[in-house]
């Protein structure tokens, strides 16, 4: 059978699971009203279908671009970045302020404070400095760095009160999905995603290198930006619904590299989108039924993903 | 014709590249020799325009380079790189689809698949077609770039230092190619090569760049002249003739070495004999 029948049956297998575990997240164990239990499981799964879909596709063009697997649009400090301004905020305006307080203002907010730094970034790095990716992603790690550790101050010096309110928004965590939140998101991804599907044989091409690329008549500082900024928007905008998120998308990308095999975008988007859905909706029925919300799904990803990786490397050894 | 004026490209402070003007002309096979870090990659890359210069023009076909679009550029020009590695997962049958990627933006019409086949053929990599890139050895990893060069069917199609890992036998196939492109397909080649007596026997123009400068631009066989690859080289080869040929033996100086007196010499034996 060729690879391309396989991966057909494979993303086939990976939509019926999907839909098992979705339907089975939803309806195991409901002690008590259906109604009820919907009403909190529904737009977490819709959350989880979200942030599987956004974080896929913002981290395997960054890894096409970067030409690296282990990197992650994290990496030039986004989610660091929202995570900040939302200590700012309460630290300088207080918890009740109404951009702490009004879910849309914070959104909106933060997403157009992480873009406007973005494209800063990436302007210097795309139009006036061309042609040095790994110097763009350094500065980045820079900025991350310093930002961390601005933000570690403020978080020290804060009122533990406003502390919690703080860390409430900066953990990750799909326990308390605004509704209105998963509509701005849905909003604002539509049109980044269909650009990168879209535009899925360009960033194919993008797997030759620069030169190659530019051999074939790709403007390639152009389309780097976009993409980049298109990554941004979807960083951004998971991290303001969920918090930060980094080693789900590195994760889903690496396993859908490994049971793909293919260098098609277009699949590889798919797949990773799947992968990551299984991971988040069977992480979450781990902790609500065998561990009974006595941890967080954080840990039961980093669990998987840790186990994943170890298995991977015995085996590379043999 | 590719017409290239008063170039000058500078890193830093450090010319690289010094007022080179020359044309290139169209329908023939072009070599550009020269020592190490003579500017002939840099050129070949200016002119594939994926190297800016500092000043001056390069005009393809009567168009800047700065006024050319990419993608239309990328249907007359296509270049090969010297250094050719690939982490993704690309069978050689893929790497040739590419190729088609500026006329066809990824689909892939009957044309393509026949040329591609063609192409497969051509380059005797039929075998390898569904065979991943990291498979392959180094000499078919080279082959299997240059048939995605093929396919794009360009008019100008630029190569440098393609011959680097490969046997005598797939050099002198891949020349013959080459030959083949421009003679019967009315084609335009320009190949950096190191091996001089590649481009003495299948040039019809040689370019020699020395030290960012244009040293010589004329005739194969006015370049491979004892007195020209002297002075290009620093060297003292012989060059002789053979069946209207000129060839270069270069190996024939044993008193080529990086020091410049027998003490020299005798003072690396003195430490090395412990």
């Amino acid at each position: 059978m060729t690879n391309k029948k396989k991966n057909s049956l494979r993303i086939g297998l990976l939509i019926l699971l999907s839909f098992l575990s979705g339907l089975f997240y939803l309806f195991f164990n409901i002690r008590g009203s259906w109604e009820f239990a919907l009403y909190l499981r529904i737009p977490k799964l819709i959350a989880f279908f979200i942030v599987s879909v956004c974080i896929s596709f913002a981290t395997i063009p960054f890894q096409t671009m970067t030409e690296n697997h282990l990197l992650s649009p994290s990496i030039i400090g986004i989610d660091s970045l929202y995570t900040f301004f939302q200590t700012l905020t309460v630290f300088y305006f207080g918890s009740q302020s109404i951009l702490n307080t009004n879910v849309a203002i914070n959104f909106i907010l933060s997403t157009v404070l992480v873009l406007g730094a973005s494209l800063g970034l990436f302007y210097l790095f795309f139009k006036k400095i061309p042609n040095q990716i790994y110097l763009m992603l350094l500065f980045g790690v820079t900025l991350r760095t310093l930002v961390s550790s601005l933000n570690q101050f403020l978080q020290v010096i804060i009122d533990p009160n406003e502390y919690t309110i703080v860390l409430s928004k900066t953990l990750t965590s799909f326990n308390q999905i605004n509704v209105f939140l998963i509509g701005l998101t849905i909003l604002v991804a539509i049109p980044c995603v269909l650009y990168l599907s879209l535009n899925s044989k360009v960033l194919d091409v993008i797997h030759l290198g620069r030169d190659y690329a530019s051999n074939l008549g790709i403007e390639v500082d152009q389309q780097y930006l976009k993409f980049f900024m298109i990554i941004s928007i979807l960083t951004a905008t998971t991290t303001s619904l969920v918090g930060p998120v980094s080693f789900l998308g590195f994760l889903g990308a690496n396993i859908s590299y490994r049971l793909f095999y293919t260098y098609k975008h277009r699949i590889l988007f798919v797949g990773s989108s799947l992968v990551t859905f299984l991971i988040l909706v069977s992480g979450q029925t781990i902790v609500e039924h065998v561990f009974l919300t006595q941890t967080t799904l954080g840990v039961v990803i980093d669990f998987i993903g840790g186990l994943y990786f170890i298995l991977l490397l015995m085996k590379e050894r043999d | 014709m590719i017409q290239v004026e008063h170039v000058h490209k500078n890193y830093g402070n450090t010319p690289i590249i010094k007022d080179v003007s020359l044309n290139i002309e169209k329908g023939k096979l072009t070599a550009l020799i020269g020592p190490n870090g003579a500017g002939k990659t840099t050129f070949l890359n200016m002119i594939g325009c994926l190297t800016p210069f500092d000043e001056g023009k390069i005009i393809i076909d009567g168009v800047d380079t700065h006024h050319w679009n990419r993608n239309d550029l990328a249907k007359h020009l296509a270049i090969l790189k010297q250094k050719n590695s690939l982490n993704a997962q690309i069978t050689v049958r893929e790497l040739f689809a590419f190729g088609r990627f500026p006329h066809m933006k990824g689909k892939i019409g009957p044309k393509c698949r026949e040329l591609i086949k063609q192409s497969l053929k051509y380059l005797g990599m039929e075998e390898y077609e569904h065979t991943y890139l990291k498979d392959l050895s180094g000499g078919q990893l080279q082959r299997a770039f240059i048939g995605m060069v093929l396919c794009q069917d360009t008019d100008y199609i630029l190569l440098d230092e393609p011959l680097n890992n490969l046997d005598m036998k797939y050099s002198v196939q891949i020349m013959n190619i080459l030959r083949n492109l421009v003679d019967e397909m009315g084609r335009t080649v320009v190949i950096v090569l190191h091996d001089i007596n590649f481009a003495a026997a299948y040039a019809d123009q040689i370019i020699a760049f020395k030290e960012g400068e244009k040293f010589i631009d004329d005739l194969s066989t006015s370049v491979i002249q004892k007195r020209v690859i002297d002075e290009l080289f620093d060297m003292n080869v012989e060059v002789i003739e053979h069946n209207h040929q000129n060839y270069c033996l270069y190996y024939q100086d044993r008193k080529q070495f990086f020091v410049h007196s027998v003490q020299e010499l005798n003072e690396f034996k003195k430490v090395v004999n412990q």
